[in-house]
C-alpha cells in the first residue's frame, strides 16, 4: 500500500512525481501563460500571488480562465433580495429595511451592510438571478449541480467538476473542501468518489483526528495499514462496488492528509487572534477564514455555508441577524485576500438558492419563496466590481433586464476557471454531461 | 469526544407523580430476560396499558375528539397472526418472486449462511451487531426454527424501537427543538410510544396530519409534526403528499408541473384542507388576552416577572388550532386562465379516489389597498385537515399503501420494488408489479401492522439469501438477494458501543429526559385563565416554567453526589456508597443506569438517545445522519473525515484504550492466542476467522506479542467488511 510508505517518511519521490503529473494536468488544460508560475507555485508550495491569469493565450478555445479559486459563499435557506442587495425604498414591499449608499456612486445596500458598503468597489452585484425551482432541496440542488433532481442519477456540484477537468494541484489536500453544509450540498455525483468534497463541520476545530494517536508509533501504524489493506482487497474481490472503492480512496486521502506537510492549513488557530477577530469568531466568520487558508494551500474551491435565510416568519427580525456575520465576514475576507494579493485570482461568490417574495405575509411578518428574482455577489477573479447587473421591476417580483439563470451563474463560474462549457462528461451510465447544463457565461462581468 | 459536559440525556426524568414508577424500567428492562421473549411482551403490555389510564389531559383529548385518540392502546406488539399466517404469505410472495426470475432468466441467489444472516437479521431488526453472547445462544437453539424464532423475538424487542426510531425520525424530520422554539420532545415521546404500542401505520399518519391541541399535553406529541413547519404549511403539505403519497407536488406551488399532470391550481386546492391552521391551540382572542397580561407585568412588576409570565404563556399556548376550514388563497402572480390571482379555492385532492369539499365561502370585504391582499381567509371550521388525513391513509388511496410497501422492502432488500417511490410518476412501474400487489393486499390484510408485514418479509427466502452486489455481478438486479451496503450512521455507531457498552439495549427509553417536565408544566396551567395564571405561577414557582433549570440543577447535585461515590469506590468503603446510591434515588435517579453510564461514558447510548438529531460534529453526523431538516436526507456516502475517526478517534481512544469495554474484557478472558484471535472477530464481525485470518494474525501474535491483538482489533473495526452489510 503506498500509504503506508507515504506513511513511513519516503513520500517525497512519489510526492514529487504526483505533483509533476498534476501540474502537467493543470497547465495541460487550463491556461498557457501561467505554465511556469503555477507549476512553480504547487511544486514549491509557495503560491504565486501575482499571477495574471488568462492575460491572452486560453488552452481551452474561448474560455476565460481568469481565476485560479474559488471561495463560494452559500446562503443556505433563500437569501431575500428585498432586504439586501436589491432594495425598493419608498414601496410597501420593502418593509422596515433601509437603504445606505456605498463607496460606488448609484450602489446602495440594505443598511444591515455598513461594511461591505466600503467594498463595492470590488463586488458586481447580480439583481436578474432566475431559478425555475422554488423548494429548497430542488433549488439549493439546482444552484449546485446546474441540473434538475432527478431519481436515476446525481449531478457533481462544481468542485467536483473542477478536480475531475482540471485535477488537484496540490496532491496531499483534497481539491475542493466544503465548510459547515452538513446538508450534503457539495457532492462529487456520478464522479469518481475522489472528486468529492471534504466536508468540515466545524472549522475552528479544523480536520479533527488528523493526527496519528502519541502511543502509535509509526511503524506499528504502517504494520496496521498494511493488514488493513490486505483485508479490504479481499473484500473488494468479492465486492467490487462503488460505493466500497469509495472508502478505499478516503483511506488513501485520509493518510496523505496526515501525512502532508500542509495540513497546517486547515489549522485556523495559527492565525493571529486580530484576524480571528475581524473574520468574526462565529462559525461563518471562522470558515471564510479557513477557506483563505486552504486557498493559500491550493485547495482550488471551497464552500462555506451560512444558513437561517428562510425567513417565513419574523423576515426583519431573522434578516437583522442573519446579514452581520455576511457583512463582517465577506468584508473581512475581501480585504484580507486583496491585501495578500489574492483576490485578483480568487472568484468570491455569494450565492443563495432562490430569493424571497416581495409580499410580505403580515400574519407572521415574513417572506416566502421567490424563484423568479433574486440577488447574487461576484468579487474578484477577474470580475469588474462596482457594477450592478440586471434589474427587477418595482416591486422585486420579476426579473426586467437581463435575466441571469442559475445555470448561466455556474457557467460564468466555470468559465472564470477555465472550464471547457462545451466539453461532454458522460456519466458511467454513458450519459451525457456538461459542467453548467449549456449556461451561458455572462462576460459582461468581467473586467 | 468525551468533553465533560454534563449530557442532559443521562438524566431519567423524574417519575410522573401521577404515573406507576415502573413505567420505564419496565421497558428498559426487557434486554435483561434475554431468551425470555414472552415475559418481554407481557411487560410491554403491561407499560402500554399502565401508561393509558394514567393522563387525564390524554384523555380529555382522546374524549373530545374521538377521530384523534392521544390515549395509547394496549400494546399489540407481540405477534397476533400465527406462524403459520405468516409463512403462508411469505411462501406466496416467494412463489411470485421466483417465478418472475424464473421468466427473466435469472438465477436467485442460494440460501445464506446462519452466521452471515445472524448479523444481517440484527442489523436489519435492532440497528447493531449481534453481542457474542446472543450469537451463541442463537447457535444453541435448534436449527430449524432458530431463523423464524429470532425474527419474532427481534421485532418485539426495544433495538427494534431504537433502530425503527431512528429510520422514521429520519423520515418524520424528529428534532429536539422544533422552529420557533418549541419543544419537539413530545414529539419524540410520541413516535417511540407509537412504536412500542405497534400502532397501526395508517392510524400514525392520521394522527400526524390531523393533530391539532395543546403541543404539551401528554399524549398530543403528534402535534410536532405541523409544528416543525411552522408558517410553512404549503411546504408541510408538500412533504405529507412526498412522504406518505410517494408524489412530489412541490414543483407546482409555484407553476403546473411541466411532465406530471398537476396543476397549481390543483396545489392550492390540496393546501385548502389546512386552510386557517394557526400554530397556537389557544383561540386568537385568548391569546391576545395573554398577550396583554404580558405587557400589563412588564410595565408593573418588572423585567424578571414579565419574563417568567412569557414562558407560562409559551408553554401554555404551543400547539395547533383550526381544524381546517377548506380554504386557501391563490397567490398573486398566478397566471392561469381557470382563475384569477387571489381567489379563493375550495379544498379538493388529487388522484381517483379524490374527495371534495364544499366549505360556504366568505363575503370577503372588498380589497381597497394592496396591502390588504394577504389577509389570511377567515372562516369557520369544516374538519378539512381530518378529512384530509382519512383521505391519505385510505386503502383507497392508489398511493398510500404503494408506498408503505416499498418502503419497507426498501428498507430489507437496500432497494425499492419501484424505482424512486417517492417521486412516483404516472409510469412508474415497480421491478416486480405481481409482487408489490401482493405486498400491498397483505399489508391491506393486516391493518397496516408493520411488525406482521416486516414477520413476513424476513421470513421470505427471498430475504434469506446470500446478498447481491450489484456492480461485480453481470447480471441485473432483480432481488435475487438483500443488496450489500453500508450501514447507516446509526447502525455503525451502536454497532461501535455495543462493543463498549454491556447490555446497550438498556439505554433506549420510551420518554425522553425533560419532557415529564413540559407536560406537568402545562398541566399546571391548563385550567387557567390570564386572570387566574399569576396565582398559579406564584403557587408553584419558578421550577414550572423552567424546567431546564431544574434538570441542570438535578445535574448538578447528582454530580456531586456522583463524586462522593467514586470516593467510596476508592476507598472500599461500602457505607459511603450506600449512602451516596441513596441519595441518588432521592434525586429521581435509576441509580443502576446512572453509574453504569458514569462507568463507561455518559455519551455511549443507543444513537436514538443521543439526541434528535446529533449535534453537528458527531460521530452519527458525520457519518450520515440527517440534520432533520429536509425528510429523508441521511446519507451513506464515504468522507475523509470518517476515515480519520475509524483511524485516530474513536476506535483508538474508546476501544483500543478502553479497559473495562465488553470487548477488552472478553479479550483479556480469552486466554489462548487463537481464542482471543477467536473472540475478536465474533464481537466484531460476528464471524470466526477463516483458517487463513487465523494463521496470519497467528503469525503476528508470535512476531510482536499482545500488540498484536491491538492492530487485530483495529483493523477488524477499519475494515470494509465491518461497515458494510453482507
Amino acid at each position: 500500500m503506498d500509504d503506508a510508505r507515504l506513511y513511513l517518511g519516503s513520500d517525497d519521490v512519489t510526492r514529487r512525481a504526483f505533483l509533476s503529473r498534476t501540474a502537467q494536468t493543470w497547465l495541460g488544460l487550463s491556461a498557457v501563460p501561467i505554465l511556469g508560475a503555477s507549476g512553480a507555485s504547487a511544486l514549491g508550495n509557495t503560491s504565486l500571488r501575482n499571477t495574471s491569469l488568462g492575460d491572452d493565450a486560453v488552452a481551452i478555445p474561448g474560455s476565460l480562465a481568469t481565476a485560479r479559486n474559488v471561495i463560494y459563499l452559500y446562503m443556505s435557506g433563500g437569501m431575500s433580495h428585498l432586504d439586501t442587495f436589491d432594495l425598493k425604498p419608498g414601496t410597501d414591499e420593502q418593509g422596515p429595511t433601509e437603504a445606505i449608499s456605498t463607496n460606488v456612486d448609484g450602489i446602495r445596500v440594505s443598511q444591515h451592510f455598513p461594511f461591505l458598503s466600503q467594498h463595492m468597489d470590488k463586488i458586481a452585484v447580480i439583481n436578474s438571478m432566475f431559478s425555475h425551482q422554488g423548494a429548497h432541496l430542488q433549488g439549493r440542488y439546482l444552484l449546485h449541480t446546474s441540473y434538475e433532481q432527478r431519481g436515476t442519477i446525481e449531478h457533481p456540484s462544481m468542485g467536483a467538476w473542477l478536480s475531475r477537468l482540471q485535477g488537484n494541484i496540490n496532491p496531499t489536500l483534497p481539491g475542493h473542501v466544503s465548510i459547515g453544509g452538513n446538508n450534503g450540498t457539495a457532492s462529487a455525483g456520478f464522479l469518481e468518489p475522489k472528486h468529492a468534497p471534504l466536508p468540515i463541520g466545524d472549522p475552528s476545530k479544523g480536520l479533527a483526528h488528523s493526527a496519528r494517536p502519541d502511543a502509535v508509533p509509526a511503524d506499528v501504524y504502517a504494520r496496521r495499514l498494511d493488514r488493513l489493506q490486505k483485508m479490504n482487497a479481499a473484500f473488494r474481490k468479492k465486492h467490487d462496488r462503488k460505493d466500497v472503492r469509495a472508502y478505499d480512496e478516503v483511506y488513501d486521502q485520509a493518510v496523505r492528509l496526515m501525512n502532508s506537510s500542509d495540513l497546517k492549513a486547515f489549522d485556523i488557530a495559527q492565525e493571529p487572534d486580530a484576524v480571528r477577530e475581524a473574520y468574526g469568531r462565529d462559525s461563518f466568520g471562522q470558515g471564510c477564514l479557513l477557506a483563505r487558508r486552504l486557498i493559500e494551500h491550493d485547495v482550488r474551491f471551497v464552500e462555506v455555508v451560512l444558513g437561517g435565510w428562510d425567513t417565513h416568519n419574523e423576515n426583519f427580525e431573522n434578516i437583522e441577524e442573519r446579514c452581520p456575520p455576511l457583512d463582517r465576514s465577506l468584508s473581512a475576507l475581501l480585504a484580507d485576500l486583496d491585501a495578500r494579493g489574492l483576490l485578483e485570482e480568487t472568484l468570491v461568490v455569494v450565492g443563495t438558492e432562490f430569493g424571497r417574495t416581495p409580499e410580505i405575509r403580515r400574519e407572521r411578518n415574513g417572506r416566502d419563496h421567490h424563484p423568479q428574482a433574486f440577488s447574487c455577489l461576484l468579487a474578484g477573479g477577474g470580475i469588474k466590481g462596482g457594477q450592478v447587473y440586471g434589474k427587477t421591476d418595482a416591486t422585486g417580483q420579476n426579473v426586467i433586464e437581463k435575466q441571469v439563470k442559475v445555470q448561466d451563474l455556474n457557467a460564468t463560474i466555470a468559465d472564470a476557471l477555465g472550464l471547457p462549457l462545451s466539453e461532454t462528461i458522460y456519466s458511467p451510465s454513458g450519459r451525457p454531461f456538461t459542467v453548467a447544463d449549456k449556461g451561458r457565461s455572462v462576460r459582461e462581468l468581467f473586467a | 469526544m468525551d468533553d465533560g459536559r454534563l449530557d442532559p440525556t443521562d438524566f431519567p426524568p423524574r417519575p410522573n407523580p401521577r404515573g406507576p414508577a415502573s413505567r420505564r424500567r419496565g421497558f428498559t428492562s426487557i434486554a435483561l430476560l434475554s431468551g425470555s421473549a414472552l415475559l418481554g411482551l407481557v411487560l410491554l403490555a403491561h407499560l402500554a396499558t399502565s401508561s393509558s389510564a394514567q393522563d387525564s389531559a390524554a384523555e380529555k383529548y382522546a374524549d373530545s375528539d374521538p377521530a384523534k385518540p392521544t390515549t395509547v392502546e394496549p400494546a399489540p406488539s407481540q405477534p397476533r397472526r400465527s406462524s403459520e399466517e405468516i409463512e403462508s404469505a411469505a411462501a406466496e410472495l416467494d412463489r411470485i418472486l421466483e417465478s418472475r426470475l424464473e421468466g427473466l432468466e435469472l438465477e436467485p441467489n442460494p440460501n445464506v449462511d446462519d452466521t452471515t444472516f445472524l448479523r444481517r437479521l440484527f442489523l436489519d431488526v435492532v440497528g447493531r451487531i449481534p453481542t457474542a453472547a446472543e450469537q451463541a445462544e442463537f447457535n444453541r437453539d435448534s436449527k430449524d426454527v432458530r431463523r423464524s424464532r429470532w425474527i419474532d423475538r427481534l421485532l418485539t424487542s426495544p433495538g427494534h424501537v431504537s433502530h425503527a426510531f431512528n429510520y422514521w425520525s429520519d423520515v418524520l424530520r424528529m428534532k429536539n427543538r422544533l422552529n420557533n422554539q418549541v419543544s419537539g420532545l413530545p414529539y419524540v415521546h410520541w413516535l417511540k410510544q407509537s412504536l412500542v404500542d405497534n400502532k397501526p401505520y395508517d392510524q400514525q399518519v392520521k394522527e400526524l396530519l390531523g393533530a391539532s391541541g395543546p403541543a404539551y399535553a401528554r399524549g398530543n406529541g403528534a402535534t410536532g409534526y405541523l409544528l416543525r413547519d411552522r408558517g410553512m404549511p404549503l411546504d408541510n403539505m408538500a412533504t405529507s403528499v412526498r412522504v406518505f403519497l410517494g408524489t412530489r407536488l412541490e414543483c407546482a406551488q409555484c407553476h403546473n408541473h411541466p411532465t406530471e399532470p398537476w396543476k397549481q391550481r390543483q396545489f392550492f386546492e390540496m393546501a385548502a384542507f389546512a386552510g386557517g391552521l394557526r400554530y397556537s391551540h389557544l383561540e386568537p382572542r385568548e391569546l391576545r388576552g395573554y398577550r396583554q397580561l404580558q405587557q400589563r407585568v412588564r410595565k408593573d412588576d418588572g423585567q424578571q416577572a414579565f419574563r417568567q409570565v412569557r414562558r407560562a404563556v409559551f408553554t401554555l399556548s404551543a400547539g395547533i388550532g383550526g381544524d381546517g376550514n377548506g380554504l386557501a388563497r391563490l397567490p398573486s402572480d398566478y397566471e392561469y386562465d381557470d382563475a384569477k390571482p387571489r381567489d379563493l379555492v375550495t379544498a379538493k385532492s388529487i388522484f381517483s379516489n379524490g374527495i371534495e369539499l364544499h366549505p360556504k365561502l366568505p363575503r370577503e370585504p372588498r380589497r381597497k389597498r394592496k396591502n390588504r391582499r394577504n389577509r389570511p381567509v377567515n372562516a369557520p371550521s369544516i374538519d378539512s385537515r381530518t378529512a384530509f388525513a382519512s383521505w391519505v391513509a385510505s386503502t383507497d388511496n392508489p398511493r398510500f399503501t404503494r408506498v408503505i410497501v416499498n418502503r419497507m422492502w426498501e428498507r430489507y432488500f437496500g432497494q425499492s420494488l419501484t424505482p424512486k417511490f417517492d417521486d412516483l410518476k404516472g409510469e412508474s412501474v415497480a421491478i416486480h408489479p405481481e409482487l408489490e400487489a401482493s405486498l400491498e393486499r397483505w399489508m391491506r390484510s393486516f391493518d397496516y401492522d408493520l411488525i406482521e408485514f416486516q414477520r413476513v418479509l424476513l421470513r421470505t427466502r427471498a430475504y434469506q439469501r446470500k446478498a447481491f452486489c450489484l456492480e461485480s455481478s453481470k447480471s441485473r438486479y432483480a432481488f435475487q438477494g438483500p443488496l450489500l451496503r453500508r450501514l447507516t450512521a446509526e447502525q455503525l455507531w451502536d454497532s461501535l458501543v455495543t462493543l463498549v457498552v454491556p447490555d446497550l439495549d438498556d439505554t433506549v427509553r420510551v420518554e425522553p429526559p425533560g419532557v415529564a417536565a413540559l407536560y406537568n408544566g402545562y398541566e399546571a396551567l391548563e385550567s387557567g385563565s390570564p386572570d387566574t395564571l399569576l396565582a398559579t405561577l406564584q403557587e408553584s414557582g419558578p421550577a414550572l416554567t423552567d424546567p431546564r433549570a431544574q434538570m441542570r440543577q438535578t445535574q448538578r447535585q447528582a454530580q456531586a453526589i456522583f463524586r462522593r461515590y467514586h470516593r467510596g469506590v476508592r476507598r472500599r468503603d461500602a457505607e459511603v456508597q450506600q449512602k451516596a446510591r441513596a441519595e441518588l434515588e432521592a434525586l429521581g435517579l435509576d441509580v443502576d443506569r446512572f453509574l453504569k453510564s458514569r462507568r463507561y461514558g455518559r455519551d455511549l447510548v443507543r444513537a436514538s438517545e443521543v439526541g434528535q438529531p446529533a449535534p453537528a460534529a458527531h460521530f452519527l453526523r458525520e457519518f450520515g445522519q440527517s440534520d432533520r431538516d429536509q425528510t429523508e436526507s441521511s446519507h451513506q456516502d464515504a468522507n475523509v473525515p470518517q476515515a480519520l475517526r475509524l483511524l485516530n478517534g474513536f476506535v483508538d481512544q474508546r476501544l483500543l484504550r478502553s479497559k473495562n469495554s465488553v470487548l477488552s474484557t472478553n479479550l483479556k478472558r480469552a486466554k489462548r492466542p487463537q481464542a482471543k484471535i477467536r473472540t475478536a472477530f465474533t464481537h466484531i464481525l460476528s464471524r470466526p476467522p477463516s483458517q487463513e485470518e487465523s494463521r496470519l494474525w497467528l503469525a503476528d501474535v508470535r512476531q510482536y506479542g499482545n500488540a498484536a491483538y491491538q492492530d487485530l482489533v483495529w483493523t477488524l473495526l477499519n475494515s470494509h467488511e465491518f461497515r458494510f452489510q453482507r
